[in-house]
């Protein structure tokens, strides 16, 4: 947005400019769709793989939806709340998106959905996880394409419950989604036998030494250790964990984010042989899957990570169902908003890259396929992902009430 | 207030009662400056939804609900010489409370901002009356340890949802006029009534001799025990009704937002409350509003045009610090003499 757009928008009011613009425009149908994410704070990486998948997903539709042009107006979230209020304000007040999406924080999730059922403007959060964003907070304004964390580790826990391991112990960092990722599990875990003898959670962000967490794991004698830990504090957890030798007697499981493919190199070969859960893997055989890479790599020259998956789904629920819902309404955008995330929730998204996914209609959170992952070293000598299986997804904790 | 010689721009006061007393003098020029500014101010307040698009409206909720709350740091920063890093705090606390009352608990929202703006009150003066005995650098560092303090325990509190926070708060309910808060102008009317009955409480602490004394212990403490004063009380009170101002403004946050979570309490708004102080002007009762209504709108502006916008924060700070003395308030004020005074032809009244 320039300058000079900015200011006719501050006279909005006055309608003087406005009419000018708004008849030239008039000639083409576009469509107005925000991209509001973390592009500045510790997100900005996930928040520009996010977009890069949106500008695929956009270029694989020409451009258009259902006969409209989709203009892409783009913000940053800053990963602060206040300023996605402000920003998803700006987005519906002063550009007039139609929907928006995209955003990394759960905080920012969380509260972009509460701007999003009160201005009544559709919002598809695209990485947030919290459990409350389609529980408690849900809306008929709000979908996710994201999975929950009760969801993701509800079926990790049953899962290794049935092969079997009998005790876990739970480490993670203390604040709200290792408190929701806990709760998760152990969920899972205990609904199929297993039992977590330990619950670990450290303080976030000033653990360092995770030597004393582990002595007592250690002194639980349990069969595994779960962790939910991302970013420097993963790469510390993994490699202290293989120093204390436990890797044969006390493997260190979790999804996707303790072994995550960024930090292998700062793992520096520890991370070889690791199992893990995920909802996305490069590695994956599928023809949708194989039609991304190629796509993908065609457009950027790499090959896509689990991130970039993620926004592409949150791109292609929202364009097509923006199609959708455009067609059911013989053409025209549907006046009722509620309606495009009444008809992006019925997609049944059978070639997704993550595999054929669809979305629970009675919370709008989509329904992942999940797959059990182990990290080998390739013929190249360079770590990657082997699917080992796939497993059910787990259930949306729940608490919504949508009117 | 410093009485500068910028009093003397407006060359008409002439009270009969204040004739032989320049101290009268001054402080009646002082008020019928005041009333001068703030009447323009309110006008343009009242007439600017009329004006901009639904954006801006928002937009300058935000800007007043600033305003209450750089006012309030301003009457610890400009007028008792304090300098407080844990304000976002006493700002979270009453946007906690609201929250919990009104959605958690199902209060009305007119009680819950009560209950925010009591609660923030007793909190910050109980946390004024324990820092305020330390100054300089150990009562910068005591406020910023309180803030972290609330944050950690915001943080924690697993049925507020912690770190994610909580939304879908309702705004207050207007109905009884037949009015919907939900509509950003009425929201917007709402933050304005708050903002001017917030105004007129400060305005009659720093001009009450409540007030007169913080300015004295801004200027010299010592002299003022010296005089039989006991400073510790007024700075502790002074430390409470900015804590209060806070906690109103948070309370108005939240129903702005319809959210809250942590990220309110965190100490970079503390720190961003702080220079919005000291651009708009310290030294001025208006000049902290000016500084939030210049961050909110440059920061909007900036935004867009590049991702790195806080260093031109940086760089505009510092301009002002050394080129603006007594920020964009003082600025405007010299220049608003300069002009009349030539427009009046010198109409110079210093005796």
């Amino acid at each position: 947005m320039t300058l000079v757009r900015k200011i006719t928008s501050l006279f909005a009011g006055a309608g003087m400019l406005v009419a000018a613009s708004g008849a030239a425009l008039a000639q083409e149908k576009t469509v107005k769709v925000g991209l509001l994410s973390d592009f500045s704070g510790v997100f900005a990486q996930l928040a520009k793989d996010v977009e890069d998948a949106w500008m695929l997903a956009l270029e694989e539709r020409g451009g258009m939806v259902a006969g409209y042009k989709v203009e892409i107006v783009k913000e940053d979230s800053e990963n602060s709340p206040q300023a996605a209020v402000q920003k998803a304000n700006k987005l519906i007040k002063s550009d007039n998106v139609t929907i928006f999406g995209g955003s990394i924080s759960s905080g920012v999730g969380i509260a972009l959905a509460g701007v999003a059922d009160k201005e009544k403007t559709p919002y598809v959060a695209g990485f947030s996880i919290a459990d409350a964003l389609t529980g408690k907070f849900c809306s008929p304004y709000v979908a996710r394409t994201s999975f929950s964390a009760n969801a993701l580790q509800a079926a990790a826990g049953a899962y290794w419950a049935k092969k079997g391991v009998k005790t876990a112990v739970f480490m993670g960092p203390d604040y709200a989604a290792g408190q929701a990722m806990l709760a998760g599990f152990k969920n899972g875990f205990e609904a199929a036998g297993g039992k977590v003898v330990l619950e670990e959670l450290t303080p976030f962000k000033t653990t360092k030494d995770w030597g004393p967490s582990l002595l007592k794991a250690q002194q639980t004698g349990a069969d595994m250790i779960y962790t939910f830990y991302a970013g420097s504090e993963a790469v510390q957890v993994v490699k202290q964990h293989a120093a204390f030798g436990m890797q044969e007697k006390m493997p260190l499981r979790g999804a996707m984010w303790i072994y995550d493919e960024a930090l292998w190199d700062a793992m520096g070969g520890v991370e070889i042989g690791a199992i893990h859960v995920t909802n996305y893997t490069n590695a994956l055989d599928t023809e949708a899957s194989e039609r991304f890479e190629k796509a993908f790599e065609a457009k950027y020259g790499r090959l896509p990570v689990a991130s970039n998956a993620m926004g592409y789904t949150n791109a292609v629920a929202i364009f097509d169902g923006l199609a959708k819902a455009i067609e059911d309404n013989g053409g025209n955008l549907p006046e009722d908003k509620s309606k495009i995330i009444a008809a992006l929730a019925s997609l049944k998204l059978y070639s997704d890259p993550r595999g054929p996914v669809h979305f629970n209609s009675s919370n709008n959170a989509m329904q992942d396929e999940l797959y059990m992952v182990q990290i080998v070293k390739g013929d190249d000598g360079k770590p990657h992902h082997k699917v080992i299986d796939t497993l059910p997804y787990g259930e949306d904790l729940p608490g919504c009430n949508m009117q | 207030m410093e009485n500068t010689d910028d009093d003397s721009w407006h060359p008409l006061v002439e009270g009969d009662e204040s004739r032989h007393d320049p101290m009268d003098r001054a402080a009646a020029r002082d008020q019928r400056r005041f009333l001068t500014i703030a009447l323009i101010g309110l006008a343009v307040l009242i007439a600017l939804p009329f004006v901009v698009g639904d954006y801006y409206v928002s937009l300058f909720s935000e800007i007043l609900i600033f305003g209450i709350l750089v006012s309030g740091v301003n009457l610890l920063l400009g007028y008792t010489g304090l300098v407080s890093l844990g304000h976002a705090s006493f700002m979270g606390l009453g946007a906690y409370v609201t929250a919990i009352a009104a959605s958690l608990l199902g209060y009305p929202v007119w009680l819950s901002m009560l209950a925010s703006i009591l609660i923030s009150l007793l909190i910050a003066y109980g946390v004024g009356l324990l820092s305020v005995r330390t100054k300089g650098v150990q009562f910068l560092l005591i406020t910023l340890a309180f803030g972290q303090m609330f944050h950690a325990i915001a943080e924690k509190t697993r049925f507020t949802g912690g770190d994610d926070g909580m939304t879908n708060i309702p705004r207050i309910d207007l109905g009884f006029i037949g009015l919907d808060a939900d509509q950003d102008r009425v929201f917007y009317f709402f933050v304005l009534v708050c903002f001017v009955v917030a105004m007129l409480i400060l305005r009659r602490v720093v001009e009450s001799p409540f007030g007169r004394v913080l300015v004295g212990i801004r200027e010299n403490e010592k002299r003022m025990l010296a005089m039989g004063y006991t400073t510790f009380p007024y700075k502790a009170l002074a430390f409470g009704i900015s804590g209060m101002l806070a906690g109103l403004a948070g309370s108005l946050w939240v129903q702005h937002g319809f959210f809250v979570n942590p990220h309110i309490m965190t100490w970079e708004l503390s720190g961003e409350a702080l220079l919005m102080v000291i651009i708009g002007g310290s030294q001025s009762f208006f000049g902290p509003v000016l500084g939030a209504a210049f961050y909110v709108l440059a920061k909007d502006l900036l935004s867009e045009i590049t991702e790195a916008y806080l260093m031109f924060f940086g760089l505009i700070f510092v301009l002002v610090v050394a080129f603006f003395q007594g920020g964009l308030a003082g600025f405007a004020s010299r220049f608003a003499e300069r002009f009349l005074n030539r427009k009046s032809d010198g109409g110079e009244d210093k005796p």
